[in-house]
């Protein structure tokens, strides 16, 4: 083996480069773990929350959370806990929240602002999407309302974002329903609404940066230089009826 | 219903937390040899950086320094940056803007500092300034020489890792010899006063600090470190075995004398 100062060189950069995935990964797996963590335990107090605002300062990065928010089938929202108003730190120990919130928040790019809407609120205060109790159904949920026979979908996962390529369905216009029709979006005719799009690559990365849940639901696709993976929807019962 | 709506994470958090510190720390010492070998290209004899921060808090090289020279008793300046674009040919192969860059990231954390790298400046003067000490280039030979300047017969080293939220202990547990022979290395929690150990208190640290970058850095741990099994060790966790590279024995020799 060459172990000339050039050689050095290249193999310290591809060690650096192989330090750089892994401190990301466990940086993603923790936040996400965080989040699921604040999540179980805002459910438990409070089961019927479905998102949280919270303040955000940019100055040092903490999060005070403001108030546990359900929606309800119509879509309209109401007001579970006031974090402020009502003391109530018997069921939920808020102080702790806040501290976990900020610690899975604190990088720019962390992977826990997926679960955060883009847009605040008129107020300026941000919203967060608690992650639902199973992700990968509320996933196929959200691709079936507009292609209701998606059988998986692939996503690209390159450069610490994510987007859908396309959606693969299966053809029901055959009698055997075997064949498989793959949708791409492109820029003029988007798989769905914007809004979708960001719900379900939040998922998407979430389900990602858990092993757990990588391991069952994304399978890669391409070469070692590839991010894309394909994200396998679950069958519903209802489907086909 | 409830039990579904609790998601407990599969992994406990603090497991989690480690393992994340845990990577930092891999990548700031990847980092740090990243800069290394990059001055080491334009600079072979290259042996420590002078930097200090400026109000801002960023990163100023103030030289490349090589190793303490025998012959003059201090360290030579190999390089001191400039402010003149025109003489930029000098930085030679050496992309300072880059290095400065690298500089300014891991020097933010404590990590370097915990692996003892990063000291103040040895001059009384600079005390203000950083003094940062390149890796050696093969740190598993360079754990050998230290160790057999005090134990010539020595042909490995077994010793056991423990990753914490403040870097990685380590536990000397024995050496073994040219012979055959096995010698323990008494544990300074359980046995504090024992005058048995092999080389002095300093020399420990020297050594404890490159065998947990030796651990710390993936491609190392599995080059030169071996699993091992000792049932009668009395500390839990797993040994680990550093073999020394081969040499004749020379003590063998030198016993008869």
């Amino acid at each position: 083996m060459t172990d000339t100062a050039a050689h050095r060189v290249a193999t310290a950069l591809r060690h650096r480069g192989l330090a750089v995935d892994a401190f990301n990964e466990a940086q993603a797996q923790y936040e996400i773990a965080v989040l699921d963590h604040v999540t179980a335990r805002i459910v438990e107090a409070y089961p019927k929350t479905t998102h949280l605002t919270f303040d955000h300062s940019t100055h040092d990065r903490t999060v005070e959370p403001h108030g546990l928010w359900t929606t309800h089938h119509d879509g309209t929202e109401e007001l579970v806990l006031d974090v402020r108003g009502d003391a109530d730190t018997t069921t939920l120990a808020l102080e702790e929240l806040a501290g976990d919130l900020s610690d899975a928040l604190a990088g720019l790019h962390s992977a826990a602002w997926s679960a955060v809407r883009p847009d605040p609120r008129p107020d300026r205060r941000r919203t967060l999407d608690l992650p639902p109790a199973d992700r990968i159904v509320r996933v196929a949920e959200l691709v079936r309302a507009r292609h209701p026979h998606a059988q998986l979908i692939t996503v690209d996962f390159a450069d610490d974002t994510c987007r859908v390529l396309d959606v693969i369905c299966a053809d029901t216009s055959q009698a055997d329903g075997g064949v498989i029709k793959p949708i791409r979006a492109t820029d003029e005719h988007p798989l769905w609404p914007e809004d979708t799009e960001r719900r379900i690559t939040a998922l998407a990365r979430q389900i990602h940066a858990l092993p757990h849940l990588r391991a069952r639901h994304l399978a890669r696709v391409g070469g070692p230089d590839e991010h894309t993976a394909f994200l396998l929807l679950p069958q519903t019962h209802t489907h086909g009826k | 219903m409830k039990e579904q709506q609790l998601r407990p994470t599969q992994i406990p958090l603090n497991d989690l937390a480690t393992t994340y510190v845990q990577a930092g720390e891999t990548l700031f010492l990847a980092i740090h040899d990243d800069i290394a070998a990059r001055v080491r290209l334009a600079h072979p004899d290259a042996e420590h950086l002078e930097v200090s921060f400026d109000a801002n808090g960023d990163v100023r090289l103030h030289g490349v320094w090589s190793a303490q020279d025998s012959a003059i008793g201090s360290c030579r300046l190999l390089y001191a940056p400039h402010d003149d674009p025109e003489q930029s040919w000098r930085d030679g192969p050496l992309d300072i803007d880059e290095l400065v860059t690298d500089l300014d990231r891991v020097l933010t954390g404590a990590f370097l500092h915990r692996w003892g790298v990063v000291e103040p400046h040895p001059v009384y003067e600079h005390r203000d300034r950083r003094w940062i000490t390149l890796p050696p280039a093969d740190r598993a030979a360079t754990v050998a020489a230290i160790v057999r300047r005090h134990v010539p017969d020595a042909e490995s080293l077994i010793c056991r890792f423990e990753a914490t939220h403040r870097g990685v202990a380590v536990g000397f547990e024995q050496i073994t010899l040219h012979c055959g022979e096995r010698v323990n290395i008494p544990c300074p929690r359980c046995s504090p006063e024992s005058d048995d150990n092999p080389w002095p208190h300093d020399v420990s640290h020297e050594l404890a600090r490159l065998l947990a970058q030796l651990y710390a850095l993936p491609h190392l741990r599995s080059r030169h470190l071996t699993p091992c099994m000792d049932v009668a060790s009395e500390h839990e966790g797993q040994l680990w075995q550093l073999v020394f590279p081969y040499r004749e024995p020379a003590s063998a020799g030198a016993a008869h004398h």
